[in-house]
């Protein structure tokens, strides 16, 4: 007769509350709302100050970064939760969606003021890697969902390590 | 941070490796782009250090009817990307707008850290009768299109465009050529007056053929020419016509003739 298998160790871990998830999610906003926000809309009041045209409009870039934090934060929130990765997934096409936006958008051409030069700059290639980025995304959360439906919590322990 | 405590197994389910490993793929993506642009971006901002150097510009004339504008663009890549499918293209027209002649270079690659030296020679046709004729005779500015085309940091094309207003000196500037009263002898005085504003000494010779309304050559004169830039020749010269020829209504056919080539200068018409 050979002896039982070994169980395998466990660990303890805790989910945090509600409480304190919103309390992180609402400090996660002020970097979040700087990058995705500010800044971009800064670059661009920028140009249009120096009578340069926009390769993006200033309202777009700034309902697509609210729209973004948003559902950043929703999903932060939601994370123990069997949302987080429905979550995940709209986030991420969301960002696709704004990424393939900024695509076709991205050969800018403009007149130096004061000058007869023209400038003309194409950034199709870094667009159309930075797809990787949301497309990989997407997948995460396609697999998270996928996960949350077969085993509820399971990933709980190694998301809220102790 | 509060909340009950529960217990799990080390070790991690696959699903949430693989949703992990996505995740960090994701964000090594992202990263990696913005420390790529970054450097792009540093690499090409080291081009202000070496901007390019235009070479200064030789006019001469070519052995098929062409004046040749020759110089040289020097370009240097002190980054650390190459600077690929570098095209650099020029139309140029007169100040009435007529185009006149083109050229470019192109596609070429400069390897990072390298520098090198690119041919600019613009050919244009100044026959007397055509668009370039006005070169010949007539000091004016030149509408020069510029346009350039490159790709930076591999995927990062870009590309400049401008217009300028060149001054030309004409090597015959003002040119006057004239035909005198028929003198007694049989001859006529052919006057020829000019100033070389062109940057090239003028060596050869300048003949000048006075030309009956029918064709026939009457008679001819000619001169021989050392003009250096910004100096004025004006001289005249005796010509003994054939006899019965009369040169009335006819033409002054003036060229500049040297061992390589023959320039056909804009003929005037005889009262």
């Amino acid at each position: 007769m050979s002896p039982p298998s070994p169980t395998p160790p466990t660990l303890g871990y805790r989910v945090p509350s509600l409480g304190w998830r919103i309390t992180v999610a609402s400090l996660r906003l002020i970097p979040l709302v700087l990058l995705f926000v500010g800044l971009p809309a800064a670059a661009l009041s920028f140009l249009q100050s120096h009578s340069l045209p926009l390769p993006l409009s200033i309202v777009a870039v700034t309902i697509a970064g609210a729209v973004i934090l948003a559902l950043s934060t929703a999903r932060y929130i939601a994370k123990p939760t069997r949302i987080y990765g429905p979550l995940s997934i709209a986030m991420s096409a969301f960002v696709l969606v704004y990424v393939f936006y900024i695509l076709g958008r991205s050969t800018y051409a403009f007149l130096v003021p004061g000058s007869d030069v023209t400038l003309h700059l194409t950034y199709t290639g870094l667009i159309e890697l930075l797809l990787l980025v949301p497309a990989l995304s997407l997948a995460a959360g396609v697999v998270t969902t996928v996960e949350d439906a077969r085993k509820a919590r399971e990933r709980l322990p190694y998301d809220y390590p102790p | 941070m509060s909340g009950p405590v529960y217990t799990y197994p080390r070790r991690l389910p696959p699903l949430y490796r693989l949703a992990r490993a996505l995740r960090a793929a994701s964000l090594l993506v992202l990263v990696l782009l913005i420390l790529f642009t970054a450097s792009v971006v540093f690499s090409t901002s080291q081009l202000s250090q070496t901007p390019p150097r235009v070479g200064s510009f030789s006019v001469g004339f070519g052995s098929n009817g062409t004046m040749i504008l020759a110089g040289s663009l020097t370009l240097s890549n002190p980054g650390f990307y190459p600077i690929q499918a570098l095209f650099l293209g020029a139309r140029v027209a007169n100040e009435s707008g007529v185009f006149l002649g083109s050229f470019g270079f192109g596609p070429s690659t400069l390897a990072s850290g390298a520098s090198d030296e690119f041919p600019l020679e613009l050919y244009l046709p100044v026959s007397a009768t055509g668009p370039g004729a006005s070169l010949l005779v007539h000091s004016q500015y030149l509408r020069i299109a510029l346009w350039g085309n490159a790709t930076f940091g591999f995927i990062f094309p870009a590309g400049v465009s401008l217009l300028d207003n060149r001054s030309w000196g004409a090597p015959f500037s003002n040119l006057a050529v004239g035909v005198g009263n028929l003198s007694l002898n049989g001859t006529v005085p052919v006057s020829v007056s000019f100033e070389n504003q062109a940057s090239l000494t003028e060596a050869g010779t300048l003949r000048a053929a006075v030309v009956a309304t029918d064709g026939i050559t009457c008679g001819s004169a000619s001169w021989t020419l050392n003009v250096g830039q910004y100096q004025q020749f004006s001289q005249t010269q005796p010509v003994a016509l054939s006899p019965g020829c009369s040169p009335a209504g006819g033409a002054l056919a003036v060229e500049f003739v040297t061992p390589g080539y023959t320039v056909p200068l804009p003929p005037e018409a005889i009262p």
